[in-house]
């Protein structure tokens, strides 16, 4: 505050003072001014500081600042460099990330663009097959002897164990491994993406 | 050329036409980090990465005040530059007197046909000016030296600040009375001149 002046009435003397008040707060402002002598008091001073900034020498410029030829080259230089770097890892990153979600949305089963994926249409009879095969394995009918129970169960277990190493030594089944490796090879591409383009945006503001 | 051709040639690439929008500005951009910094070397700095950022985002500029884009590279810039000295704080290498002002160096002050007299009294307002300036913060110091200072209006200096109409007014209006406060002190280094007296008013 000036001269013990509300920090409104400061804001009144200092936009007066440079002719940006309303007219009609002008007019207000000008009979206050006439009935207020702190008011005038306050006006004078600051029209005086004003005026004795106005006066702040200016500095003469050391030197030229405009651009040469090499340093706008270095420029496109860097600018390209800039984006063949780190860019376009974080944008290939970016690129797989978005197909290996929707490679995950694939072997999951749900509809990817109106397409349901084969998994989705096999899954309710492997599932019936399943339970059937799970039935016969686990629960004994009360007529079965123990002795055709256990051999039942043996076989279906030696039947397991050659699915299981068709599985381990068949061929590539990218269902499979998108089921068990999405998730966390999403999180790494996410990380890898956003902090390359993190670091691409740092080397561009201190090049 | 106009300027808004010499805009539009150097969109294009021509680096001619960039360079004559610089040599139109440059005094007024060094000028400003100059008063936002209160130090040569760091506003000789900044004002050449303001030149070099502005031609580089030259195609991000939609029209308006090319002065008040521009203005608004180095406003910016300047604040970067003080924040960063508040994180690192260094001390300066110029000389300084015995209340840790730097010793103005008059030779840039110097303007040929003024007599020995009046380029003291242009040295001793300097310093007492920018010594007030130093104590004000970042955006209220910006908003004096646009106004008072570099003589532009409200509108330019919000678009400049990116601040709404009102907050500059707010701020200038504070900067002022601050910078009145703090310039009494100085009363006796002022030539009578320069005093803020009421009496000189009258």
């Amino acid at each position: 505050m000036s001269n013990g002046l509300s920090t409104r009435d400061l804001e009144w003397v200092s936009a007066y003072l440079d002719n940006a008040l309303p007219s009609q707060e002008r007019a207000a402002f000008e009979q206050r001014l006439e009935a207020e002598p702190d008011l005038s008091d306050a006006l004078k001073q600051l029209e005086r500081t004003r005026a004795l900034l106005r006066r702040a020498p200016q500095r003469r410029v050391p030197r030229s600042f405009a651009l040469r030829a090499d340093m706008v080259a270095a420029l496109r230089k860097t600018a390209a460099g800039g984006w063949n770097s780190w860019n376009l890892v974080s944008a290939a990153a970016t690129l797989v990330l978005v197909l290996v979600f929707a490679g995950e949305i694939w072997a999951s089963g749900m509809p990817l663009f109106g397409v349901a994926a084969p998994a989705a249409e096999e899954a309710p009879q492997a599932m019936m097959a399943q339970e059937s095969a799970e039935d016969l394995t686990v629960t004994p009918t009360p007529t079965d002897s123990a002795t055709e129970g256990a051999g039942e169960i043996e076989l279906h277990a030696e039947q397991d164990q050659g699915d299981r190493n068709t599985k381990e030594a068949g061929p590539f089944d990218l269902r499979l491994f998108l089921a068990d490796y999405a998730r966390p090879l999403e999180f790494s591409l996410a990380i890898l993406a956003i902090g390359a383009g993190l670091f691409a945006w740092w080397r561009r503001r201190n090049p | 050329m106009e300027e808004e051709q010499l805009i539009q040639a150097a969109q294009q690439g021509d680096l001619d036409a960039f360079n004559r929008l610089v040599t139109s500005y440059q005094g007024l951009v060094f000028n400003l980090a100059y008063r936002l910094l209160s130090d040569d070397s760091a506003a000789e700095d900044i004002t050449q990465e303001a030149f070099i950022s502005a031609y580089k985002n030259l195609r991000s500029y939609r029209g308006g005040s090319f002065k008040a884009w521009l203005l608004r590279i180095v406003t910016n810039g300047s604040y970067d530059e003080l924040r960063r000295r508040q994180r690192r704080p260094q001390t300066p290498l110029e000389p300084e007197t015995q209340d840790g002002d730097e010793v103005p160096d008059p030779a840039w002050l110097a303007d040929p046909g003024e007599s020995p007299q009046e380029l003291a009294e242009r040295v001793e307002l300097n310093a007492a000016i920018q010594r007030c300036l130093d104590q004000l913060e970042a955006e209220f110091r910006a908003a004096v030296v646009l106004v008072d200072v570099q003589g532009m209006d409200y509108a330019e200096a919000a678009q400049v600040m990116r601040r709404p109409l009102g907050t500059v007014k707010s701020r200038l209006a504070r900067a002022r009375s601050r910078l009145q406060l703090c310039l009494q002190g100085f009363v006796e280094l002022l030539p009578d001149r320069f005093r803020l007296s009421t009496e000189g008013t009258q």
